[in-house]
């Protein structure tokens, strides 16, 4: 297992610097350059010439990056001179706040599917799946904000019971559960559908499999059949789903952020993309990328935990 | 046979019993009305081929029917209580308990996830609620039962740890575990090679007679049922055609059915001269009403009455019954109906005979990867330096168990696979060091027939497309010569033309194998490499395709190679044989003198171990396997002689010296230290039942 880990980790570390290089040869590959970008259209060839010689950008590139990436390494992202506060500061804020919301709406949604999907799996084609299919279908179906938006109109202005708009955290970290509320359920919704559908069709083809057969033949009931056979062997398939949805319940999160105005990466990237702001932009992908890949890692290691035959690969 | 039992209760009785499936539109009588007792110490054999009911009519016992399954009429009685209709969970209780089952694939029958400890103890912990350390300790003892080695050392490993036989002795274990007075085991050793069949069929006895069990063994195997059955139900088309004693069964039967079944196996030793029995057509369809007997469309005995009088299990002799208004008395003799094939091949030793392909040294290695880097950790050799010629118009026959590298070898001689080292002549020209592009226009030469033709044919494309394609490719002919010739070549193989017009899926299984002939034959080939060509395939159904293939060398002119497991079918479809094991030629010769007499401990073994449809042999074959213990790993081979680990004669020298093939009777070729010893002592005294004629 150990082994199996340490691969696991050394990919992990590959990526990251592939990664790495894309980020910093798209800095380098914006229209007029990253001094243009900083100083804005009307910037003098004198003070263009004086920054790239502060920034160290005449440099030869393999330097340039290596000085880039031991800043990265330290937390030193740059400087977003549109918000006037260094890069590093701007995440450390904001990006906590998606982290929390993703986790905390993806433990949510795999609490409930994978129950759910069992559930539907063992009674399939009855009325209660074919209930459960097809409320799962239309969620599954609806775009993210739509369903944002039917949410506000029914726990917001229907029923008032949550606030639909996300007070101002101003830098402070706590966030008060009723601003997290709404996000959370929108996501949850999004994400269950997902995974309890793969759920569902993992029991289904496990409960046609021989080894049934040979619970059943040893006296095992229904729901031990279910619970101690099914389940463990119908979870590989959640957990690959669980590595591969991450960057889509990220992305998912910056159009929950923008709707519900929650001050999460996400809405500091749609507001960054509007003032073109590329410091803060890249340095999101950068974390974005480094955090979807330590997720993918965990991921990996869960199916290791979950499926005997995968550790000795 | 049967010992002294009649006066107890039986452990099972099941009369009248009907089992239906019920599909989205049909409703299929997999099981109709079928009777029979097992008693203690008894092993009940059920035989027939696929689709016959034999399986269903052994779930149905515990009611473990695959959806759609039920049970809808007769008794079944486990030492006098009524299972059908009881209470579910008070059959369940009887699962495990009572009953063990053994299922045919051990490798999907064992969760992938559990330890085997875990495995065999969930049902001491579901019946007796039994804890954690005795559901170890009963695990250990039982894994040293049922002969796994270290059991301690093996109880905390996973299914995929372990060999295939190995796994299947777990799940004997398993069924085991709750002191069952009934052992229900569903084509127990259909997924092993053959000396590891042995091994089980033989730990499967010793156990049901070390407990007093009863034993019901289905099989499509007559063989496994000559050598393992007290008595015989023979099945065909869900219902009993012929029960009784296995000695009557096989050497008196009164059925039609059984007659042909037994008649068209293949036998080590068969005579080639003559054409192999068949029966002809196809099974009935059970979801269709069918009136009368359902084996008169293919009865050779069959009268007008047949088709409307349904006949019913008759007594003759007490025990022995048979469902037939017009019954045969014993087995063929063997001069009614066999028809002399032409045979082509003159002599063997004719100076005349080309040489078709020239192999020397061939080897073939894959690296073993592992790690972030993939680095290479080690080296599977799956062959290695074999040499052989195979003679023009012959067939050369590869026999081994898996793994032993026959079908690597083949694909190599075909150019699929290229080789790590050696050289493949064909026509003087070697295909092993061809480029890619040189070697298309070569490979018209030679084709591969495949296993399983279902899997090789194009899902999507109509027979017609498939068989032309490699007449397009290689741009043989116009549109309309490409069409002529596969209708022709359809006829041949005995399918009308218009099927061309047909799907994959629309073909049995014995039609779709002579689709993948056709599709062998299309570019007029010199030589075909069958793979396993009849394996997949039922008794009678695999007769008319072994009778076709020897048909069509003939007039095809055709070079055979023919890789199989069954050693049965490469005696009568092979000149010359060569044994393979673990990726090395030890022994070659014509394929009757090997097999009558082998020169090599392995190819020794390995005869004794098949099963011989014959039930008077068992007397005379001891009860222990003739191969012990299991294929090392061809990563890491034993050094010297690779057999040296499960070899009766290994001395010191085996494992110092690697044994090189030598000559020791002018074709027959051997590679072992000990050839001479073992040559001796089998041309001594008849102590293999080989059936040599």
């Amino acid at each position: 297992m150990t082994g199996y880990i340490l691969r696991r980790i050394g990919q992990a570390v590959v990526t990251i610097f592939a990664v790495s290089l894309i980020v910093f040869a798209v800095l380098h590959a914006l229209p007029g350059g990253l001094v243009r970008a900083q100083l804005g259209q009307k910037a003098t060839a004198v003070q263009i010439h004086t920054l790239e010689l502060q920034e160290g950008l005449l440099k030869p590139l393999p330097v340039q990056y290596l000085t880039w990436a031991g800043n990265a390494l330290r937390g030193q992202l740059g400087f977003s001179f549109k918000l006037n506060e260094p890069v590093s500061t701007l995440i450390a804020t904001y990006v906590p706040r998606t982290f929390m919301l993703v986790l905390i709406s993806l433990l949510f949604a795999i609490a409930i599917a994978i129950p759910m999907g069992l559930w539907q799996g063992y009674r399939r084609n009855k009325v209660d799946d074919h209930v459960l299919t097809s409320t799962m279908l239309v969620m599954y179906s609806a775009p993210t904000f739509l369903l944002g938006v039917v949410l506000i109109f029914l726990l917001n202005i229907w029923f008032p019971l949550l606030p639909s708009t996300a007070s101002d955290f101003g830098n402070s970290l706590s966030v008060d559960v009723r601003d997290l509320a709404l996000p959370v359920i929108t996501l949850v919704l999004a994400n269950v559908s997902y995974f309890s559908r793969y759920m569902r069709s993992a029991v289904i083809d496990n409960l046609l499999e021989d080894y049934v057969r040979t619970a059943r033949s040893k006296g095992a009931t229904n729901q031990r059949v279910l619970l101690r056979h099914i389940l463990r062997n119908s979870l590989n398939s959640t957990v690959t789903l669980l590595g591969l949805s991450l960057p889509y319940t990220v992305s998912g999160s910056l159009i929950v952020e923008a709707l519900f105005n929650y001050p999460g990466a996400g809405l500091l990237f749609w507001n960054s993309a509007q003032t073109r702001d590329f410091p803060v932009l890249l340095g999101i992908v950068l974390v974005i990328a480094v955090l979807t890949v330590v997720g993918n890692l965990v991921v990996d290691v869960l199916y290791g935990v979950v499926d005997p035959r995968v550790r000795l690969k | 046979m049967s010992p002294e039992i009649t006066t107890a209760t039986p452990v099972l009785e099941v009369t009248d019993l009907k089992t239906d499936i019920v599909q989205s539109h049909s409703v299929v009588q997999a099981v109709d009305g079928v009777s029979f007792t097992v008693n203690e110490g008894e092993t009940l054999g059920i035989v027939g081929e696929s689709g016959c009911g034999k399986t269903m009519t052994a779930l149905s016992v515990l009611n473990l029917l695959p959806q759609g399954g039920r049970v809808v009429g007769g008794s079944i009685k486990l030492q006098g209580r009524e299972l059908v209709g009881m209470d579910r969970d008070e059959l369940r209780k009887l699962r495990g308990s009572r009953v063990g089952m053994i299922f045919q694939d051990p490798l999907t029958s064992l969760n992938p996830s559990k330890t085997i400890g875990w495995q065999i103890g969930e049902s001491l912990f579901i019946h007796r609620k039994a804890s954690k350390a005795e559901q170890h300790d009963r695990a250990v003892e039982l894994l040293g039962l049922v002969g796994i080695p270290r059991p301690k050392e093996r109880v905390d490993d996973f299914p995929h740890q372990l060999s295939g036989g190995m796994r299947q002795r777990v799940m004997i274990a398993i069924a085991l575990a709750g002191d069952p007075k009934l052992l229900i085991a569903d084509e127990p050793t259909t997924a092993l090679d053959v000396t590891i069949q042995a091994q089980i069929l033989s730990l499967l006895s010793d156990l049901k007679e070390r407990f007093g069990m009863g034993l019901i063994l289905v099989t499509h195997d007559l063989g496994v049922i000559a050598g393992h059955a007290d008595r015989t139900l023979v099945m065909y088309a869900g219902r009993v055609v012929e029960q009784g004693e296995t000695g009557a069964i096989f050497s008196a039967m009164r059925h039609p059915y059984t007659q042909a079944l037994l008649s068209s196996i293949p036998r080590v030793g068969q005579d080639r001269a003559q054409v192999l029995d068949t029966i002809p057509g196809l099974p009935p369809d059970l979801s269709q009403a069918q009136a009368g007997c359902r084996f008169a469309p293919r009865c050779t005995e069959v009268q007008a009455v047949c088709t409307v009088t349904d006949p019913h299990l008759e007594n003759s002799s007490g025990e022995h019954q048979f469902a037939c208004l017009f019954p045969v008395s014993g087995p063929l003799t063997g001069l009614e109906t066999r028809v002399p094939l032409r045979n082509r091949v003159a002599s063997m030793h004719g100076e005349d005979r080309k040489v078709a392909v020239s192999i020397r040294g061939l080897t073939k290695e894959f690296a073993v990867r592992s790690g972030a880097l993939q680095r290479k950790v080690g080296t599977v050799h799956a062959v290695s330096g074999v040499s052989f010629d195979v003679l023009e118009g012959e067939s050369f026959g590869i026999v081994g168990e898996s793994g032993c590298g026959k079908t690597t070898l083949g694909r190599m001689i075909v150019g699929l696979e290229t080789p790590t080292e050696g050289s493949i002549l064909f026509d003087n020209v070697d295909i092993a060091s061809l480029k890619p592009k040189d070697l298309r226009a070569h490979r018209r030469d030679f084709q591969l027939m495949f296993q399983d033709p279902y899997a090789s044919l194009d899902p999507r494309m109509r027979i017609g497309t498939s068989l032309r394609e490699p007449l397009a490719i290689q741009g043989i002919g116009t549109y309309k010569e490409q069409v002529e010739k596969i209708r022709d070549l359809l006829r041949e193989v005995g399918l009308r033309s218009r099927v061309v017009e047909r799907y994959p899926h629309e073909f049995s299984g014995g039609q779709r194998q002579r689709v993948g002939f056709a599709r062998a034959l299309v570019l007029d080939p010199k030589l075909i490499v069958a793979d396993e060509p009849v394996s997949a395939l039922d008794v009678s159904i695999r007769s008319q395709i072994i009778n076709m293939m020897r048909q069509l060398q003939d007039s095809h002119n055709l070079t055979y190679v023919i890789i199989s497991h069954d050693l049965a079918v490469v005696s009568y479809l092979t000149d010359r044989v060569g044994v393979m094991y673990l990726g090395r030629m030890i022994e070659v010769g014509p394929t009757q003198q090997v097999f009558s007499r082998p020169a090599h401990p392995y190819t020794q073994g390995l005869l004794k171990s098949v099963p011989i449809p014959d039930p008077t042999l068992r007397g005379l074959r001891t009860r222990e396997p003739a191969i012990v213990g299991e294929l090392p790993s061809p990563i890491n081979p034993p050094s010297g002689c690779h057999f040296r680990t499960r070899c009766p004669a290994a001395t010191e020298v085996c494992s110092q010296d690697v044994p090189p093939l030598r000559t020791i009777d002018s074709l027959h070729e051997v590679a072992c230290h000990h050839a001479e010893l073992v040559f001796g002592r089998v041309s001594g005294a008849g102590s293999t039942p080989t059936r040599s004629d």
